[in-house]
C-alpha cells in the first residue's frame, strides 16, 4: 500500500492499522524531506558569489542591518544599534529603550532606527536627534530607506510603506491599492517587508504575499512588478518571498528568501542573473536575511541564528580581512 | 460498680461496624482522589519550540491513531495562499487536487476567505500527528501549525511512549492547568 491509499483511506475516514501508518508515516516524512534537500541544491553554475568575511555581531536577536555612506556598518539587535568598520571590528554601541526592527544610515551621519511602532533617529556618536510618533498599536516597522528629502518605513503590521519628511512628519501612506474593487495592495502574511530607494528616485518595496517585487513612483503609483511563485531557482519560494531586497551600484536587485534561505541577483527588470549566496551558506533555520550592498558590489547578509553578518563577494574578488 | 464488660447489643455492634466500615471506605475514596489529582497534576505536552517533527509521535503513541495532533495557532496564521503546511514543494498547479497536498491523510482543509486569504481548518479525526505539515508551515511560513498532545484522547500514560523515542526531548510534563503550549511569543517569523 502507497503513501496514496493512506489518502484515500483518510478521505473515506477510516483508520489504517498502526502498522500501517507506521510504514506510510515513515515514507511521507522521507519524501518530504528528500524533497527539500534536492531544493536546497544550487547549480554551481549559477553561484557566482562566495563568502570572504563573517562579522560577530554580539548580538543575541540581531534583527537588522545597513551600511552608511561612509561604509560603517550598522547592525541592529537586541536593544542597541552597533556600529562596525571596514575591518569588522566594534566602534560604538547605541542603547535603546526597546528592541529595534530595522536600521538606516544617510550622508548626514543621521542613523535612523525602527522600533516596533515608531522611528528614532540618533546622531553617530549616540545622541538622540528625535523620537517621531507612534504609527499605532498594529505598526511592525520592518525596513527603512532614506533618500534625502524624505524617510519611507516598511510597515509590515499596517501593511503600508509611509513617507516622512526628514522633520519627522507623516506625508503619506501607501497601502498599494489603487482604489479599485480588487486592489487588495501588499499582502504581508508575515513580519517582512522590504523597502529601497533607486538613484532615480524611484522605490522599490517587496510584496511578499504576492512573491514579487514592485517598482513604484514617489506618490506610490504602480509602475512595474516582477516575480512568481515557484520552489525553482528562478521564482520566489514559499508563500511570503521575498524577504529582503537591497540594490546593487548598477541598479541590479539584490533578493533573500526564507524558507530555503538564498540571495540572488535579478536585473533591474527582474530575471535571474545569479546567486549570490545558496541554503547550505546559512545556519539551519534561517531567516530574515537583511541585506546591504557595498559600493564594490560586495554583498552583506544578517544571519540571525549564527548572529553574524556573512560577507559575500562576486569569486575572484576578496575583500578586506575581516569584512 | 462492677468491673465486667459492659455488654454490647447485636444491634450496637453491627451499627458500629457499619460505621467502622462507612469511615474506612470514605478514607479509601479520600486516599484515592488525593492520589488521583496528584497523578493528574502533570501531563504530557509536546514543546513546539524543541520538535524536530521527525514523525515518530505518529509511528510511537500507544493510541492509534495517536493522541498527537497538528493544532493550528490562527493567531499566528498569515492565511496565505499558497500555505506550504499545505501544499507540497513542487507541484503540477495550485488546485487542491489530492497529489498537491502536503498532509498524507487530507486532514487539512482549505477555504477561500478574501483574495488573497484561506483558511486552513485540521480536521483531527484525520490527523495522524505525523508534523509533515508542521514542518512544511515552519519551513516557509508562520510555524501556526504545532503538534500537540490533545487530551481528550491521551492515556497519561506513566511513561509516554513518544517521551522514550523523542530525539529532541520536546515531550515535557506541563501542569495539567494549563495543558497545551503555543507559540504565541509574538510575530519572530
Amino acid at each position: 500500500m502507497g503513501v496514496s491509499a493512506l489518502l484515500v483511506m483518510g478521505m473515506c475516514g477510516c483508520v489504517a492499522p498502526s502498522s500501517q501508518i507506521s510504514t506510510q508515516t515513515k515514507a511521507a516524512v522521507d519524501r518530504s524531506n528528500s524533497e527539500v534537500r534536492s531544493l536546497r541544491e544550487v547549480d554551481p553554475q549559477l553561484l557566482r558569489y562566495h563568502q570572504t568575511g563573517l562579522i560577530d555581531t554580539g548580538f543575541e536577536t540581531p534583527h537588522s542591518i545597513a551600511l552608511a555612506p561612509d561604509n560603517t556598518l550598522y547592525v541592529a539587535g537586541d536593544n542597541a544599534i552597533r556600529a562596525f568598520d571596514a575591518d569588522g571590528r566594534q566602534q560604538a554601541e547605541t542603547t535603546l529603550s526597546g528592541a529595534p526592527y530595522c536600521v538606516a544610515a544617510d550622508e548626514t551621519g543621521a542613523i535612523y532606527v525602527g522600533l516596533r511602532d515608531h522611528v528614532e533617529v540618533y546622531e553617530a556618536d549616540g545622541q538622540m536627534r528625535s523620537r517621531w510618533a507612534s504609527l499605532g498599536e498594529n505598526a511592525y516597522l520592518t525596513s527603512i530607506a532614506v533618500d534625502g528629502e524624505n524617510v519611507w518605513v516598511a510597515d509590515a503590521g499596517n501593511r503600508a510603506v509611509v513617507r516622512y519628511n526628514l522633520a519627522g512628519e507623516v506625508v503619506t501612506t501607501l497601502t498599494g491599492r489603487d482604489g479599485s474593487a480588487d486592489s487588495v495592495g501588499f499582502i504581508v502574511p508575515s513580519p517582512h517587508f522590504d523597502v529601497a530607494m533607486t538613484a532615480g528616485g524611484m522605490l522599490i518595496v517587496t510584496n511578499p504575499g504576492r512573491r514579487r517585487v514592485e517598482l513604484r513612483a514617489g506618490d506610490g503609483k504602480l509602475q512595474s512588478f516582477w516575480g512568481e511563485a515557484s520552489q525553482t531557482i528562478e521564482g520566489c519560494c514559499g508563500g511570503c518571498n521575498p524577504t529582503d531586497i537591497a540594490l546593487l551600484p548598477d541598479g541590479r536587485v539584490v533578493t533573500s528568501e526564507k524558507g530555503l534561505p538564498r540571495v540572488k541577483i535579478y536585473s533591474a527588470e527582474g530575471s535571474l542573473e545569479c546567486v549570490g549566496a545558496a541554503p547550505d551558506d546559512f545556519s539551519a533555520r534561517a531567516r530574515g536575511l537583511d541585506l546591504a550592498v557595498a559600493e564594490d558590489g560586495r554583498i552583506m547578509v544578517l544571519d540571525p541564528p549564527a548572529r553574524a553578518v556573512r560577507i559575500f563577494a562576486p569569486k575572484g574578488q576578496s575583500g578586506p580581512e575581516g569584512r | 460498680m462492677s468491673d465486667a464488660p459492659e455488654k454490647t447489643s447485636r444491634r450496637e455492634f453491627l451499627s458500629a461496624a457499619v460505621r467502622a466500615s462507612g469511615l474506612i471506605a470514605a478514607s479509601g475514596l479520600l486516599g484515592s482522589l488525593v492520589s488521583r489529582g496528584a497523578a493528574q497534576e502533570y501531563v504530557w505536552q509536546i514543546d513546539p519550540d524543541k520538535c524536530t517533527q521527525c514523525g515518530k509521535c505518529a509511528t510511537t503513541c500507544v493510541l492509534n491513531p495517536s493522541a498527537v495532533k497538528c493544532v493550528h495557532e490562527y493567531a499566528q496564521c498569515g492565511y496565505c495562499e499558497l500555505c506550504f503546511g499545505y501544499f507540497i514543494d513542487q507541484r503540477e498547479d495550485d488546485t487542491e487536487a489530492a497529489e498537491n497536498q502536503r498532509c498524507p491523510t487530507n486532514a487539512i482543509h482549505r477555504s477561500f476567505l478574501e483574495d488573497p486569504y484561506y483558511q486552513y481548518v485540521i480536521d483531527e479525526a484525520k490527523c495522524i500527528g505525523c508534523g509533515i505539515c508542521v514542518k512544511g508551515c515552519r519551513m516557509y511560513g508562520n510555524a501556526s501549525l504545532i503538534l500537540q498532545i490533545r487530551h481528550d484522547r491521551c492515556l497519561n500514560c506513566n511513561q509516554c511512549a513518544i517521551a522514550e523515542v523523542c530525539p529532541s526531548n520536546a515531550i515535557v510534563r506541563v501542569p495539567a492547568d494549563k495543558p497545551y503550549m503555543l507559540r504565541m511569543k509574538g510575530n519572530d517569523h
